[in-house]
C-alpha cells in the first residue's frame, strides 16, 4: 500500500447510555499529497473521523496508520514522532488560539520543542511571511487580530512542525465570505510549495469542489459515495448526495 | 388583527404608498464614558407589504444593529442617535417603552440564529406561545389554544397537539426554528426581521426554512428584512438587496439586477468571492480585512480594500441612484467592467 | 469600545490599555484605594506584633483605666477590661486575621488547583480519585477538625490555619475541575495535544492561566471567609490564644463584660462586618473586570 494515510474499518462508538455510533467502519487511503475532502452534515462523523486522526478520540475498533505508523498503537518513542507527520487547523479561530499567549508563542508551542528553540524563533518570521502576516504580528495576542488573521496564525503553527499531512476541520466556517478565499487559496499554495497531502472536512459542497481532488459523502457515520467531485457534482448517486446538492445556495447568473 | 397603535393599511394593496417598514438615515452609536462610536452611519431602506429586502454584510458592517434599532431592542449604552424607523407610517423613534412593547411582536416580530434565545428554556413552547396570544389579543385560553397548534402545524411541526407540551430542548436544531417562527408569527405581525436564521443549521434544513418563509410571506402579506453574509442564499429568496459595508448603505438594487450587474466593488467582491468554481481554481475574495466600528477610513471606508480606487475617493462618497439601484461610489462598475 | 465585539464576535484592532490605566481608571480608583487601605492597616498590625518595642502599644495594660468608653482621653476607641487601648488592639487584631485569611486563601488555592486540574485534565481514573477525596473533605465540618487538630497540636495560629484551609480547598477544587472540563474541550488544548505538548506543560500553559481570573475571584472570598472562619473558631476557644491579638480574641473576651460596656463586642463586630462585605463587594467587582464578556454585559 502507498497511502500516507490509511484507515482501516475504523468504527467509533461513544460510550453511554445512547451508544451512538459516530463513525461506522471506514476505510480510505489518501496517497501522498494528495486532498481528500469530507462532507456531510452535523452528526454525520466527519469531525470524529478528523478527531482519530489527530489522536484526540480514540476508535472503538479499527485501524489507522500514518506513514507506515500505527497510531493508536504505538509506543512511546514512535507516539514522540507522530506530531511531526501529521498536523491539523481547528474550525473557530476565536477558540484554537490561547488568548493568554502571544502570536509568536502560538506559532512556536510545538517546533521549540521539536527542533529547540533557537531554530523555531528563526523559522517564526518565515512562517509569518509563508502565511502572509507582517513580521511585527508575532508580538500580538490573538484577540488583537481579525478571524482571517488569527486562521492564518493557527495554519503557520501547523506548518511549523514541518507536517506530511494537514487535517483541516472546517478552517474556514468561522469566517466572513470575504475572508475564506483569502485563507484557502492561502491553503492551496502551502499544498504545492510544502507538497502537503490534505484532509479537508466542510459541510460546504462547493468549496470542497474547488478545494479537494477526490471527496468522501458521510453521512450517519457511513460513507455514502466517494469519488471525484466534478463527477458527484454532475451524476450523484446517492440521495442523500443529491438532497445536499439540491440545497445548495447558487449565486443567480 | 395587529394592534389599533396603527393606522389600518390593507396589507395586500400593491400600490399603497405607506411602507410597511421605512429607515430613514439611520444612525445608532455607542455612548462611550468619554466618546461616542458611530457603530451605524446611514441607512435607509423602505419595505413595502409582501416584499423581502435582503440586507448583506460582513461581520461588523451593522446589519445586525440596524435590526436591533427596528425593534427598539439595543443592547445598553447603544443609541439611535439620528434617524427615523417607521412602522405603516409611525414613527418608533422615541415612543414610549409601554407602546413599543405592545407593537413588538404584534406588528413587527424578529427571528435569530439562535432560538434559544428568544425561547424560555423553562417553559412549554405551548404555553409560550398561548400567553403571547393572550396578552396582546382578546380570545380565551381555548381559543388561544387552538391558534397555537395551528401555527405549529403550519410551521410543520409534526403531531403539534401533542409537540405543545414540549420543553425547546426537545427539538432538532431545524425543528427549533420553526417554533421560533411560529411564535415570532403568532400575532400575524406586518413586518418580519430575520437575523441569520439559518446560519447555525444544516444546508437541507436550511433549505426548508426558507421555503417555509417564502410561503408565509405569500400567505400573510408581510414584509421581510432578511438579513444574511451569504449572498447565495439572499439570492434565493430576497425581491430587493441591500448591501451594507462599515455601518452604512454602499448599494441597493433588485435581486437579479445586483447579481448581473454589481456596481459597487464591495457588491462585486461579496459575489466573487461566494461564487465556487473547479478544482485547481483559486477562490475569489476581497483584499485587506473586515472594517472595524471607530477604525473607519475618512473617505470612501470602502477605498483601503478597493481595486479601483480613483482621485476623489478621499472624499466620503453619498449614496446616489444609477440605473435602477442606487451606488455609493464614485467610480462604480458597469456590466462588462469596464469604466 | 468594549461592546463592539461583543455583538460582532470580531475583535477590535488595537491594543489593551495598560495596567496602571486600568487601575487608576474611575470604576476600579475606590476598590484600589480600599484595599491599599485594608492592607496597610493589616501591615501595620502586622509589624506591631513582630516588633517587640512597638508590642506595648496594644499589649499595655492600666488597670486604672479599665473598660474607658470611645473617645476618652488617650483612648480613642476606649480600652478592654484590662485597660489595654482597644484601638491598637483592633489593629493588631486585623494584622492576624487578615494573615490567617491570606494564608487560608494561599493554601486553599494551591490545594485547589492541583486537585482539580488532576480530577479534570488527567483522565477517568484521576477524576474519580480526586471526585473522592473533595467529597470527603467536602463533607467534613472545620469546626470537627479544628477541635482534632487543637486537641493534637493545641490551639494556635497554626490550628486556625490548617482547619480552615483544610476544609475551604475542596469547594475550590470542584471549581477548577468544572472549568479546566469546559477548557479541555477548547480547540487550543486540542491544538496542543496535536502538537505533542505534554500534559503536565498543557495543564499549566493552557489551563492554569486561563484560571487566573476565577483563582482570583475565589482567592478574596476566602480571604472574606476565612476572617469570619478565625473569629468563630476563636471564640470557641480552638483558635487564637490571648495574650495574640485577633477579631475573634478580642469578641469572645469583651463577651464577659458585655453587661458593663457594649464597646469591646461591638466595635470588633461592626468592624468585622465592614471587612468581609467590602471583600465581597471586590470580589464581585473583580469578576465583572476579569471576564472581558462580564465587563461588557454587566448591568
Amino acid at each position: 500500500m502507498t497511502g500516507i494515510v490509511e484507515m482501516n474499518n475504523v468504527t467509533k462508538v461513544y460510550p453511554g447510555r445512547s451508544g451512538a455510533t459516530a463513525v461506522d467502519g471506514i476505510s480510505c487511503t489518501v496517497r501522498q499529497g494528495e486532498t481528500l475532502g469530507i462532507v456531510g452534515e452535523s452528526g454525520s462523523g466527519k469531525t470524529t473521523v478528523a478527531r482519530m486522526l489527530l489522536r484526540l478520540t480514540q476508535p472503538t475498533s479499527g485501524r489507522i496508520m500514518i506513514n507506515g505508523t500505527d497510531i493508536w498503537q504505538a509506543r512511546r518513542g514512535e507516539r514522540k514522532k507522530i506530531p511531526r507527520v501529521i498536523q491539523a487547523v481547528f474550525q473557530d479561530p476565536f477558540a484554537s488560539l490561547n488568548p493568554r499567549m502571544l502570536v509568536s508563542a502560538c506559532i512556536c508551542e510545538g517546533s521549540s520543542r521539536l527542533f529547540g528553540r533557537k531554530q523555531a524563533a528563526a523559522d517564526l518570521n518565515r512562517l509569518l511571511d509563508l502565511v502572509g502576516l507582517p513580521q511585527r504580528y508575532g508580538g500580538y495576542y490573538p484577540h488583537e487580530l481579525s478571524g482571517g488573521q488569527r486562521q492564518r496564525v493557527a495554519i503557520a503553527r501547523a506548518i511549523a512542525m514541518r507536517p506530511a499531512v494537514l487535517v483541516a476541520d472546517e478552517p474556514v466556517s468561522a469566517l466572513d465570505v470575504s475572508m475564506q478565499g483569502q485563507v484557502l487559496n492561502l491553503l492551496i499554495d502551502l499544498r504545492e510549495e510544502l507538497q502537503l497531502t490534505c484532509v479537508f472536512i466542510s459541510h460546504d459542497l462547493g468549496i470542497v469542489r474547488q478545494f479537494c481532488e477526490r471527496v468522501f459523502v458521510m453521512e450517519r457515520g457511513k460513507v455514502v459515495e466517494e469519488g471525484n467531485p466534478a463527477q458527484i457534482f454532475s451524476s450523484a448517486k446517492h440521495e442523500y448526495t443529491k438532497s445536499l446538492l439540491a440545497a445548495i445556495p447558487r449565486i443567480p447568473a | 388583527m395587529t394592534s389599533d397603535l396603527l393606522p389600518d393599511v390593507p396589507a395586500s394593496s400593491p400600490d399603497t404608498a405607506v411602507s410597511a417598514l421605512e429607515i430613514s438615515s439611520l444612525q445608532v452609536s455607542l455612548q462611550g464614558r468619554q466618546a461616542s462610536t458611530s457603530l451605524v452611519t446611514d441607512v435607509s431602506l423602505a419595505v413595502a407589504p409582501g416584499e423581502i429586502v435582503g440586507l448583506v454584510g460582513e461581520s461588523g458592517s451593522g446589519k445586525s444593529l440596524t435590526a436591533l434599532a427596528c425593534m427598539g431592542l439595543l443592547p445598553r449604552g447603544v443609541v439611535i442617535a439620528a434617524g427615523d424607523v417607521r412602522l405603516s407610517g409611525v414613527s418608533l423613534v422615541g415612543m414610549e417603552r409601554k407602546k413599543l412593547r405592545a407593537l413588538r411582536g404584534s406588528a413587527i416580530s424578529m427571528i435569530f440564529q439562535d432560538p434559544l434565545t428568544s425561547l424560555d428554556p423553562c417553559a412549554r413552547i405551548g404555553s409560550q406561545i398561548v400567553e403571547t396570544i393572550l396578552a396582546h389579543r382578546d380570545v380565551t385560553a381555548a381559543e388561544a389554544r387552538k391558534d397555537a397548534v395551528e401555527l405549529l402545524d403550519r410551521v410543520g411541526i409534526p403531531r403539534a397537539t401533542e409537540r405543545m407540551r414540549a420543553y425547546p430542548h426537545e427539538f432538532s436544531g431545524g425543528m427549533r426554528q420553526r417554533v421560533m417562527i411560529a411564535a415570532a408569527l403568532v400575532l400575524r405581525p406586518r413586518v418580519l426581521i430575520a437575523d441569520e436564521p439559518t446560519t447555525a443549521l444544516d444546508v437541507t434544513t436550511q433549505a426548508g426554512i426558507v421555503e417555509l418563509v417564502l410561503e408565509l410571506r405569500r400567505e400573510l402579506g408581510m414584509a421581510v428584512v432578511w438579513i444574511s453574509h451569504d449572498l447565495g442564499l439572499i439570492g434565493q429568496l430576497a425581491d430587493r438587496v441591500a448591501v451594507m459595508y462599515a455601518g452604512e448603505v454602499v448599494e441597493m438594487a433588485g435581486m437579479r439586477d445586483l447579481f448581473v450587474t454589481p456596481r459597487h466593488p464591495y457588491t462585486h467582491g461579496l459575489i466573487d468571492s461566494a461564487r465556487r468554481g473547479e478544482y485547481g481554481e483559486l477562490f475569489g475574495f476581497i483584499r485587506g480585512n473586515v472594517a472595524e466600528p471607530g477604525h473607519w477610513a475618512a473617505g470612501c471606508r470602502f477605498a483601503p480594500r478597493c481595486e479601483r480606487v480613483v482621485a476623489g475617493c478621499e472624499q466620503h462618497p453619498e449614496l446616489r441612484p444609477l440605473d435602477q439601484a442606487s451606488v455609493r461610489c464614485i467610480n462604480p462598475m458597469t456590466r462588462d467592467g469596464a469604466q | 469600545m468594549a461592546i463592539a465585539p461583543a455583538l460582532t464576535g470580531q475583535p477590535v484592532g488595537h491594543r489593551e490599555r495598560g495596567l496602571l490605566r486600568t487601575l487608576t481608571s474611575r470604576a476600579n480608583i475606590a476598590w484600589v484605594i480600599g484595599s491599599l487601605i485594608l492592607l496597610s492597616a493589616g501591615a501595620v498590625g502586622v509589624i506591631i506584633q513582630v516588633v517587640p518595642s512597638l508590642r506595648h502599644l496594644y499589649l499595655n495594660q492600666d488597670l486604672e483605666a479599665t473598660l474607658k468608653p470611645p473617645l476618652s482621653p488617650h483612648h480613642l476607641l476606649g480600652t478592654d477590661n484590662l485597660g489595654r487601648d482597644l484601638g491598637w488592639q483592633l489593629i493588631a487584631g486585623l494584622g492576624t486575621s487578615l494573615a490567617i485569611g491570606i494564608g487560608v486563601a494561599l493554601l486553599s488555592v494551591v490545594l485547589g488547583l492541583i486537585v482539580g486540574i488532576f480530577g479534570g485534565f488527567f483522565g477517568r481514573a484521576a477524576d474519580a480519585v480526586a471526585n473522592v477525596v473533595v467529597d470527603v473533605t467536602w463533607a467534613f465540618p472545620a469546626i470537627l477538625l479544628a477541635v482534632v487538630l487543637a486537641g493534637w497540636i493545641g490551639p494556635s495560629l497554626t490550628t486556625v490555619i490548617l482547619a480552615l484551609a483544610l476544609t475551604n480547598w475542596a469547594g475550590f477544587a470542584r471549581i477548577v475541575r468544572g472549568e479546566v472540563l469546559s477548557l479541555r474541550e477548547r480547540d487550543f488544548v486540542n491544538a496542543a495535544r496535536v502538537l505533542g505538548v505534554p500534559k503536565v506543560l498543557i495543564s499549566v500553559r493552557h489551563l492554569a492561566s486561563n484560571l487566573v481570573p476565577v483563582t482570583i475571584v475565589l482567592t478574596v472570598y476566602f480571604i472574606a471567609t476565612s476572617i469570619i472562619g478565625e473569629a468563630g473558631l476563636t471564640f470557641l476557644g480552638l483558635g487564637i490564644q490571648p495574650p495574640m491579638p485577633s477579631m475573634g480574641e478580642t469578641l469572645s473576651t469583651g463577651r464577659e463584660y458585655i453587661s458593663e460596656s457594649w464597646w469591646p463586642v461591638i466595635l470588633p463586630g461592626v468592624l468585622l462586618v465592614i471587612i468581609v462585605l467590602f471583600l465581597n463587594g471586590l470580589g464581585d467587582h473583580l469578576r465583572g473586570q476579569l471576564d472581558p464578556r462580564g465587563r461588557v454585559q454587566r448591568r
